[in-house]
Protein backbone atom coordinates (compact mmCIF):
# COMPACT_ATOMS: atom_id res chain seq x y z
CA UNK A 1 0.00 0.00 0.00
CA UNK A 2 1.72 3.52 -0.81
CA UNK A 3 2.66 5.39 1.91
CA UNK A 4 1.16 8.37 0.14
CA UNK A 5 -2.01 7.38 0.14
CA UNK A 6 -2.64 6.41 3.61
CA UNK A 7 -1.35 9.76 4.87
CA UNK A 8 -3.96 11.03 2.29
CA UNK A 9 -6.70 8.98 4.16
CA UNK A 10 -5.13 10.14 7.68
CA UNK A 11 -5.81 13.48 6.79
CA UNK A 12 -9.43 12.71 5.36
CA UNK A 13 -9.81 11.49 8.16
CA UNK A 14 -8.77 13.90 10.52
CA UNK A 15 -10.13 16.58 9.09
CA UNK A 16 -13.65 14.86 9.52
CA UNK A 17 -13.09 14.65 13.08
CA UNK A 18 -12.26 18.46 13.70
CA UNK A 19 -15.43 19.06 11.79
CA UNK A 20 -17.59 16.59 14.45
CA UNK A 21 -15.74 18.69 17.39
CA UNK A 22 -17.98 21.08 18.90
CA UNK A 23 -15.60 22.47 22.08
CA UNK A 24 -15.07 25.81 19.95
CA UNK A 25 -10.83 24.81 19.15
CA UNK A 26 -10.03 26.29 15.61
CA UNK A 27 -7.63 23.24 15.07
CA UNK A 28 -5.66 22.83 12.20
CA UNK A 29 -5.15 19.77 10.91
CA UNK A 30 -1.28 20.05 9.20
CA UNK A 31 1.70 17.47 9.37
CA UNK A 32 2.33 18.68 13.16
CA UNK A 33 -0.72 18.06 14.75
CA UNK A 34 -0.15 16.26 18.00
CA UNK A 35 -3.05 13.45 18.38
CA UNK A 36 -3.06 12.37 21.52
CA UNK A 37 -1.45 13.20 25.58
CA UNK A 38 -0.87 16.89 26.67
CA UNK A 39 -1.98 19.34 24.13
CA UNK A 40 -3.28 16.46 21.64
CA UNK A 41 -5.70 16.88 19.23
CA UNK A 42 -8.10 14.51 21.10
CA UNK A 43 -8.80 13.06 24.55
CA UNK A 44 -8.85 9.32 25.35
CA UNK A 45 -12.68 8.77 23.88
CA UNK A 46 -11.99 11.09 20.50
CA UNK A 47 -8.88 8.92 19.99
CA UNK A 48 -10.89 5.77 20.28
CA UNK A 49 -13.67 7.30 18.02
CA UNK A 50 -10.70 8.36 15.35
CA UNK A 51 -9.03 4.96 15.40
CA UNK A 52 -12.42 3.44 14.82
CA UNK A 53 -13.17 6.06 11.90
CA UNK A 54 -9.97 5.43 10.63
CA UNK A 55 -10.28 1.61 10.55
CA UNK A 56 -13.48 1.76 8.53
CA UNK A 57 -12.19 4.55 6.06
CA UNK A 58 -8.68 1.82 5.01
CA UNK A 59 -11.71 -0.91 4.36
CA UNK A 60 -13.94 1.30 2.73
CA UNK A 61 -11.34 3.57 0.61
CA UNK A 62 -8.55 1.29 0.26
CA UNK A 63 -9.96 -2.17 0.82
CA UNK A 64 -7.70 -2.90 3.82
CA UNK A 65 -9.38 -4.93 6.92
CA UNK A 66 -7.02 -3.83 9.80
CA UNK A 67 -7.43 -3.74 13.22
CA UNK A 68 -5.57 -0.24 14.64
CA UNK A 69 -6.62 -0.25 18.44
CA UNK A 70 -3.21 -2.28 19.29
CA UNK A 71 -3.00 -2.57 23.33
CA UNK A 72 1.07 -1.53 23.16
CA UNK A 73 0.23 1.61 20.58
CA UNK A 74 -2.51 2.94 22.86
CA UNK A 75 -0.30 2.66 25.81
CA UNK A 76 2.93 4.02 24.48
CA UNK A 77 3.38 7.88 25.81
CA UNK A 78 5.66 8.97 22.68
CA UNK A 79 4.24 6.22 20.55
CA UNK A 80 2.24 6.96 17.34
CA UNK A 81 0.29 10.00 18.09
CA UNK A 82 2.99 12.03 18.34
CA UNK A 83 2.61 13.78 14.40
CA UNK A 84 0.67 12.17 11.11
CA UNK A 85 3.87 10.83 9.74
CA UNK A 86 4.34 9.00 12.93
CA UNK A 87 0.70 7.88 12.66
CA UNK A 88 0.88 7.02 9.17
CA UNK A 89 4.57 4.89 10.19
CA UNK A 90 2.14 3.11 12.70
CA UNK A 91 -0.67 2.32 9.94
CA UNK A 92 2.11 1.07 7.44
CA UNK A 93 3.77 -1.38 10.52
CA UNK A 94 0.32 -2.37 10.90
CA UNK A 95 -0.79 -3.71 7.51
CA UNK A 96 2.79 -5.26 7.06
CA UNK A 97 2.48 -7.22 10.32
CA UNK A 98 -1.12 -7.77 8.92
CA UNK A 99 0.44 -9.54 5.84
CA UNK A 100 3.37 -11.42 7.62
CA UNK A 101 0.68 -13.03 9.36
CA UNK A 102 -1.45 -14.11 6.73
CA UNK A 103 2.14 -15.13 5.09
CA UNK B 1 -37.26 3.03 13.86
CA UNK B 2 -40.12 0.78 13.26
CA UNK B 3 -38.73 -3.09 14.20
CA UNK B 4 -39.68 -4.17 11.00
CA UNK B 5 -36.84 -1.77 9.42
CA UNK B 6 -34.38 -3.07 11.59
CA UNK B 7 -30.95 -5.28 10.54
CA UNK B 8 -29.97 -7.55 13.34
CA UNK B 9 -27.16 -9.38 13.94
CA UNK B 10 -27.88 -12.76 15.37
CA UNK B 11 -24.86 -15.45 16.91
CA UNK B 12 -26.13 -18.68 17.10
CA UNK B 13 -28.77 -18.84 15.33
CA UNK B 14 -28.66 -22.45 13.67
CA UNK B 15 -30.67 -23.76 16.50
CA UNK B 16 -31.98 -23.18 20.34
CA UNK B 17 -32.80 -19.94 21.56
CA UNK B 18 -30.59 -17.74 19.13
CA UNK B 19 -32.77 -19.81 15.96
CA UNK B 20 -36.50 -18.93 17.96
CA UNK B 21 -35.27 -15.05 18.27
CA UNK B 22 -33.88 -15.14 14.43
CA UNK B 23 -37.17 -16.67 13.34
CA UNK B 24 -39.33 -14.53 15.24
CA UNK B 25 -37.62 -11.38 14.24
CA UNK B 26 -37.24 -12.46 10.50
CA UNK B 27 -41.06 -12.89 10.66
CA UNK B 28 -41.51 -9.72 11.88
CA UNK B 29 -39.72 -7.89 8.84
CA UNK B 30 -36.42 -7.11 10.09
CA UNK B 31 -33.39 -8.18 8.15
CA UNK B 32 -31.65 -10.95 10.13
CA UNK B 33 -27.85 -11.67 9.44
CA UNK B 34 -27.40 -15.19 11.37
CA UNK B 35 -24.27 -16.52 11.84
CA UNK B 36 -23.14 -20.13 13.17
CA UNK B 37 -19.86 -22.49 12.57
CA UNK B 38 -21.89 -24.53 10.12
CA UNK B 39 -21.23 -23.83 6.27
CA UNK B 40 -24.65 -24.36 5.76
CA UNK B 41 -28.27 -23.63 7.99
CA UNK B 42 -31.62 -23.33 7.50
CA UNK B 43 -33.22 -21.11 4.89
CA UNK B 44 -36.31 -18.31 4.53
CA UNK B 45 -36.85 -14.63 3.35
CA UNK B 46 -34.65 -11.71 5.08
CA UNK B 47 -32.76 -14.25 6.69
CA UNK B 48 -28.95 -13.91 5.59
CA UNK B 49 -26.97 -16.96 6.77
CA UNK B 50 -23.11 -16.35 7.63
CA UNK B 51 -20.60 -19.38 8.46
CA UNK B 52 -18.70 -17.78 11.58
CA UNK B 53 -17.01 -18.93 14.55
CA UNK B 54 -17.25 -16.35 16.68
CA UNK B 55 -14.17 -16.55 18.79
CA UNK B 56 -12.24 -16.23 15.63
CA UNK B 57 -11.09 -12.10 15.59
CA UNK B 58 -10.71 -12.38 11.92
CA UNK B 59 -13.86 -14.05 10.90
CA UNK B 60 -15.67 -11.82 13.68
CA UNK B 61 -14.14 -8.45 11.91
CA UNK B 62 -15.26 -10.28 8.76
CA UNK B 63 -19.11 -10.87 9.73
CA UNK B 64 -19.82 -8.11 11.29
CA UNK B 65 -18.34 -5.31 9.47
CA UNK B 66 -19.94 -7.56 6.30
CA UNK B 67 -23.21 -7.14 7.08
CA UNK B 68 -22.95 -3.16 8.10
CA UNK B 69 -22.01 -2.83 4.64
CA UNK B 70 -23.77 -4.63 2.55
CA UNK B 71 -26.73 -3.10 4.52
CA UNK B 72 -26.05 -0.05 5.01
CA UNK B 73 -26.12 -0.11 9.32
CA UNK B 74 -26.28 -2.76 12.00
CA UNK B 75 -29.25 -1.95 14.34
CA UNK B 76 -29.03 -4.40 16.84
CA UNK B 77 -26.40 -7.70 17.96
CA UNK B 78 -27.88 -10.80 20.15
CA UNK B 79 -24.98 -12.88 21.22
CA UNK B 80 -26.50 -16.09 21.22
CA UNK B 81 -23.97 -18.53 20.53
CA UNK B 82 -22.74 -20.58 23.60
CA UNK B 83 -21.77 -23.95 24.63
CA UNK B 84 -22.18 -25.56 27.96
CA UNK B 85 -19.76 -27.71 29.73
CA UNK B 86 -21.85 -29.76 32.95
CA UNK B 87 -19.08 -31.90 34.72
CA UNK B 88 -17.71 -31.78 38.36
CA UNK B 89 -15.09 -29.17 38.03
CA UNK B 90 -12.14 -31.92 39.34
CA UNK B 91 -13.16 -33.96 35.89
CA UNK B 92 -12.96 -31.16 33.36
CA UNK B 93 -10.26 -30.93 31.37
CA UNK B 94 -8.44 -27.73 30.08
CA UNK B 95 -9.72 -28.34 26.83
CA UNK B 96 -13.28 -28.39 27.72
CA UNK B 97 -12.45 -24.90 29.89
CA UNK B 98 -10.54 -23.01 27.23
CA UNK B 99 -13.30 -24.14 24.18
CA UNK B 100 -16.22 -22.93 26.37
CA UNK B 101 -14.06 -19.55 27.53
CA UNK B 102 -13.23 -18.93 23.76
CA UNK B 103 -16.95 -18.65 22.61
CA UNK B 104 -18.61 -17.75 25.49
CA UNK B 105 -16.22 -14.88 26.70
CA UNK B 106 -14.09 -13.89 23.83
CA UNK B 107 -17.05 -14.86 21.36
CA UNK B 108 -18.95 -12.44 23.19
CA UNK B 109 -16.39 -9.84 23.62
CA UNK B 110 -15.29 -9.76 19.99
CA UNK B 111 -19.61 -9.74 18.24
CA UNK B 112 -19.46 -6.82 21.14
CA UNK B 113 -16.63 -4.76 19.94
CA UNK B 114 -16.98 -4.96 16.46
CA UNK B 115 -20.73 -4.45 16.81
CA UNK B 116 -20.20 -1.14 18.69
CA UNK B 117 -17.62 0.50 15.83
CA UNK B 118 -20.43 -0.38 13.45
CA UNK B 119 -22.99 1.69 15.73
CA UNK B 120 -20.64 4.55 16.69
CA UNK B 121 -22.62 6.68 14.36
CA UNK B 122 -26.03 5.73 14.70
CA UNK B 123 -26.31 3.92 17.49
CA UNK B 124 -27.65 0.67 18.70
CA UNK B 125 -28.51 -2.24 20.43
CA UNK B 126 -26.33 -5.13 22.00
CA UNK B 127 -27.89 -8.25 23.94
CA UNK B 128 -25.63 -11.02 25.76
CA UNK B 129 -26.68 -13.98 27.32
CA UNK B 130 -25.78 -15.25 30.60
CA UNK B 131 -27.48 -17.91 32.85
CA UNK B 132 -29.10 -18.29 36.46
CA UNK B 133 -26.38 -21.02 37.02
CA UNK B 134 -24.38 -17.56 37.86
CA UNK B 135 -26.40 -16.70 40.72
CA UNK B 136 -27.49 -19.98 41.41
CA UNK B 137 -23.71 -20.90 41.64
CA UNK B 138 -25.23 -24.70 40.30
CA UNK B 139 -22.72 -27.34 40.77
CA UNK B 140 -21.38 -29.16 37.76
CA UNK B 141 -21.39 -25.70 36.63
CA UNK B 142 -18.33 -23.65 37.72
CA UNK B 143 -17.03 -23.69 34.42
CA UNK B 144 -19.69 -22.38 32.57
CA UNK B 145 -21.33 -20.15 34.96
CA UNK B 146 -17.27 -18.66 35.12
CA UNK B 147 -17.95 -17.65 31.68
CA UNK B 148 -21.03 -16.37 32.16
CA UNK B 149 -19.85 -14.52 35.12
CA UNK B 150 -17.31 -13.20 32.78
CA UNK B 151 -19.77 -11.80 30.28
CA UNK B 152 -21.94 -10.05 32.93
CA UNK B 153 -19.20 -8.53 34.30
CA UNK B 154 -17.53 -7.62 30.46
CA UNK B 155 -20.90 -6.00 29.93
CA UNK B 156 -21.21 -3.54 32.85
CA UNK B 157 -18.04 -2.38 31.77
CA UNK B 158 -18.26 -1.90 28.02
CA UNK B 159 -21.80 -0.67 28.34
CA UNK B 160 -20.10 2.13 29.77
CA UNK B 161 -17.65 3.00 27.77
CA UNK B 162 -20.00 2.55 24.53
CA UNK B 163 -22.46 4.76 26.00
CA UNK B 164 -21.34 7.75 24.69
CA UNK B 165 -21.68 6.62 21.34
CA UNK B 166 -25.36 5.87 22.24
CA UNK B 167 -25.35 2.13 22.27
CA UNK B 168 -26.67 0.01 25.13
CA UNK B 169 -25.83 -3.40 26.11
CA UNK B 170 -27.64 -5.60 28.06
CA UNK B 171 -27.79 -9.52 29.54
CA UNK B 172 -30.45 -11.88 29.33
CA UNK B 173 -29.45 -14.47 31.95
CA UNK B 174 -32.50 -17.53 31.02
CA UNK B 175 -33.64 -20.51 33.63
CA UNK B 176 -33.22 -23.93 32.29
CA UNK B 177 -35.23 -24.19 28.45
CA UNK B 178 -35.57 -27.12 26.51
CA UNK B 179 -32.43 -26.99 24.54
CA UNK B 180 -29.54 -28.87 23.24
CA UNK B 181 -27.19 -26.91 25.60
CA UNK B 182 -28.94 -28.71 28.55
CA UNK B 183 -29.72 -32.06 26.27
CA UNK B 184 -26.74 -33.95 28.79
CA UNK B 185 -28.40 -32.59 31.98
CA UNK B 186 -29.81 -35.69 33.51
CA UNK B 187 -33.94 -34.65 34.22
CA UNK B 188 -33.90 -35.09 38.04
CA UNK B 189 -30.85 -32.56 38.23
CA UNK B 190 -33.29 -29.92 36.13
CA UNK B 191 -36.55 -30.93 38.27
CA UNK B 192 -33.77 -29.94 41.42
CA UNK B 193 -33.06 -26.74 39.93
CA UNK B 194 -36.31 -25.73 38.58
CA UNK B 195 -37.12 -26.60 42.96
CA UNK B 196 -34.66 -24.04 43.70
CA UNK B 197 -36.15 -21.22 41.53
CA UNK B 198 -38.85 -19.00 42.18
CA UNK B 199 -40.91 -19.50 38.97
CA UNK B 200 -41.19 -23.74 39.13
CA UNK B 201 -40.85 -24.24 35.93
CA UNK B 202 -38.65 -24.72 33.18
CA UNK B 203 -37.91 -21.45 31.04
CA UNK B 204 -39.37 -20.52 27.27
CA UNK B 205 -37.78 -19.05 24.05
CA UNK B 206 -41.06 -16.56 24.71
CA UNK B 207 -39.72 -15.40 28.31
CA UNK B 208 -36.70 -14.56 26.66
CA UNK B 209 -38.31 -12.36 23.81
CA UNK B 210 -40.16 -10.39 26.22
CA UNK B 211 -37.21 -9.50 27.63
CA UNK B 212 -35.00 -8.96 24.44
CA UNK B 213 -38.44 -6.68 23.09
CA UNK B 214 -37.78 -4.99 26.08
CA UNK B 215 -33.57 -4.11 25.51
CA UNK B 216 -34.39 -3.51 21.21
CA UNK B 217 -37.34 -1.47 22.68
CA UNK B 218 -36.78 2.63 21.29
CA UNK B 219 -37.89 3.42 24.43
CA UNK B 220 -34.93 1.40 26.10
CA UNK B 221 -31.89 3.83 25.45
CA UNK B 222 -31.63 5.11 28.92
CA UNK B 223 -31.25 1.19 29.96
CA UNK B 224 -27.49 -0.49 29.56
CA UNK B 225 -25.42 -2.86 31.87
CA UNK B 226 -28.30 -4.67 33.24
CA UNK B 227 -28.74 -8.25 33.62
CA UNK B 228 -32.43 -9.88 34.17
CA UNK B 229 -32.67 -13.20 35.49
CA UNK B 230 -35.55 -15.56 34.43
CA UNK B 231 -37.24 -17.97 36.13
CA UNK B 232 -37.94 -15.65 39.37
CA UNK B 233 -34.04 -15.92 40.28
CA UNK B 234 -32.15 -13.04 41.36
Amino acid sequence: MDRDKIKSLVFMCLREAVEEMDDGRNVEVTDSVKLFGRDGLFDSLGLVSFLVDMEDKLADEADIDLNLSDEKALSAHSGPFRNVDSFVDYIMSVIEASGDENG
Amino acid sequence: MKMADRIILITGATRGIGRFLAETFRGRGCVVVGCGRSETAWEADNFDYQSCDVSDEKAVVKLVRGAARKYGRLDAVLNCAGVASMNHSLLTPASSMEKLLKINVIGTMLVCREAAKAMKKTGGRIVNFSSVAVPMQIEGEAVYAASKAAVETFTKVFAREVAPFGVTCNIVAPSPIDTDLIRGVPAETIEALVKRMGIKRKGTFEDVLQVVDFFLSEKSDGVSGQTIYLGGVS
